[in-house]
């Protein structure tokens, strides 16, 4: 009982923080981490250090993020319920995306069964955000241009050394 | 001695067995109902996203235990070896293949996977004589190869040419192909290793009706992106995979010419006459042959009679 109140304290004390926190301004490219590791998936490959600031020099903040920092999405199926920029506050890909596309997720028993039915996991969104663009623009789309074989990849693969 | 089976009774018994077989023809196609379990899984497949990266193969050889390949996983030459514009096929060392497909005015080349489509209504069952198939609620077609007798009826059955025969092994050769990871994974709800390994997730796993959802939306919400079609919905009485392609399937190897009925519907009507076939007809054409030589034992009585008389 003890450490219900405990918990409930916690949890009031960090709604106080968030609801009082300064409203959100967008962000400039200046601002955005430099390089992101991703190796939310590591298993069969090494993590990937990926170049953010190369990318941001190169194109707008929206053109991978479907919303920035302050701002509203763009994409109209996510306007439809995320208008208000609170909502936006979250920009990294794994605030939305979940790590595994889990078959739970795309059945009619979830909550979010009416919108969220076709949303990609985080390894999907990633490489269908890259290939997409590195396709049409030109860039490296080998699976071994951005990764490295772990060991246990090399035996997935039947790479014979 | 108890009733006597007279040539007369076997013959009332044929001509009544014909008359009831011309009453009692098996049922009509057109009542068919396909009883598919509501909540079966399956996997929708999206051509525009697959980039050919061969993960799904290399994650079936691993799941599956399969035998090593000749060329790693990472060769993509393999894509160019049939001759003639033929595609790879599954065989016994190989559940799932990965084809490629350079379609005209399209800058750059589809990829298509190839594996067991897990029809609603699978032909290869239905043609099996030692009942060696189950389509299992969760939506899978799995087979016991103890009770395989090795006919390869199931490999002519088969609309997608997916069941593949163990040649190799001459005393325990057996049927080979994908059962949509029935025993590790999806009899415990978890999406096959194929779909687990895309990258692109050009496969997605989740309940049939839902993903024809998902598909649907997919067409409307990318205007010109897709066909107006999905692949596996009613093809074959339907399949437990779906595809969508951004160009017509049938320049992507897919067979647009199967009727959208169970492929057993094609043979009802005849296998439904084999049992009747096998039980009237010998007793019929046996009492037609009894009767069209009743006579001859008497002719040959006869003969016997004037010689004796001639002497």
């Amino acid at each position: 009982m003890k450490s219900f109140g405990k918990t409930a304290m916690m949890v009031l004390i960090t709604l106080w923080m968030v609801s009082s926190a300064p409203p959100v301004t967008a962000m400039d490219p200046e601002d955005a981490p430099e390089s992101v590791t991703l190796d939310y998936l590591e298993e069969l490959y090494e993590s990937v250090e990926f170049d953010h600031m190369t990318h941001a020099e190169m194109f707008s903040c929206a053109d991978c993020h479907h919303h920035t920092t302050g701002d509203s999405a763009t994409d109209d199926s996510c306007i439809r319920c995320h208008a208000s920029p609170e909502t936006a506050d979250d920009v990294s890909c794994s605030g939305c995306h979940e790590e595994k596309q889990s078959g739970k997720a795309r059945t009619s028993d979830g909550s979010n069964n009416i919108y969220h039915i076709d949303k990609p996991s985080l390894k999907g969104a990633l490489h269908l955000q890259c290939m997409g663009c590195h396709q049409a623009e030109s860039g490296p789309v080998e699976c071994l241009d951005c990764h490295s074989f772990t060991a246990a990849g090399e035996e997935r693969f039947k790479i014979k050394n | 001695m108890p009733d006597k089976i007279t040539r007369r009774s076997i013959l009332k018994g044929g001509v009544a067995g014909s008359i009831a077989s011309l009453l009692f023809r098996p049922k009509s196609s057109k009542a068919h109902q396909i009883k598919a379990y509501q909540n079966s899984m399956g996997v929708l497949v999206d051509l525009t996203r697959c980039v050919g990266c061969r993960s799904c193969e290399a994650a079936c050889n691993a799941e599956q235990n399969m035998p090593e390949p000749a060329k790693p996983f990472t060769d993509m030459s393999v894509f160019d070896e049939g001759a003639h514009g033929h595609k790879r096929r599954t065989d016994e060392t190989t559940l799932t293949v990965v084809n490629k497909y350079d379609v005209p005015g399209l800058d750059h080349p589809l990829f298509r996977k190839i594996q067991c489509n897990h029809c609603q209504e699978p032909a290869c069952l239905t043609s099996c004589f030692v009942a060696a198939y189950t389509k299992t609620p969760e939506g899978a077609v799995i087979y016991n190869a103890d009770v395989c007798v090795g006919c390869r009826t199931c490999m002519i059955a088969c609309p997608f040419y997916i069941p593949t025969f163990k040649y190799s092994s001459a005393f325990d050769p057996k049927i080979v192909k994908c059962i949509f990871c029935y025993d590790t994974r999806l009899k415990y709800g978890q999406p096959p290793a194929c779909v687990e390994a895309c990258p692109q997730e050009a496969l997605t796993f989740g309940k049939r009706k839902d993903l024809l959802k998902i598909g649907r939306r997919r067409i409307v919400d990318n205007k010109d992106k897709y066909e107006d079609h999905i692949y596996g919905e009613f093809e074959a009485g339907g399949t437990s995979w779906l595809y969508l392609s951004s160009v017509p399937f049938e320049k992507v190897g897919f067979d647009m010419t199967l009727p959208h009925q169970p492929i057993l519907d094609s043979v009802k009507n005849f296998l439904g006459m084999v049992p009747m076939v096998l039980t009237i007809w010998p007793a019929l054409f046996t009492g037609f042959h009894l009767l069209a030589t009743r006579k001859e034992p008497h002719a040959k009585d006869e003969n016997t009679t004037k010689q004796e008389v001639g002497e």
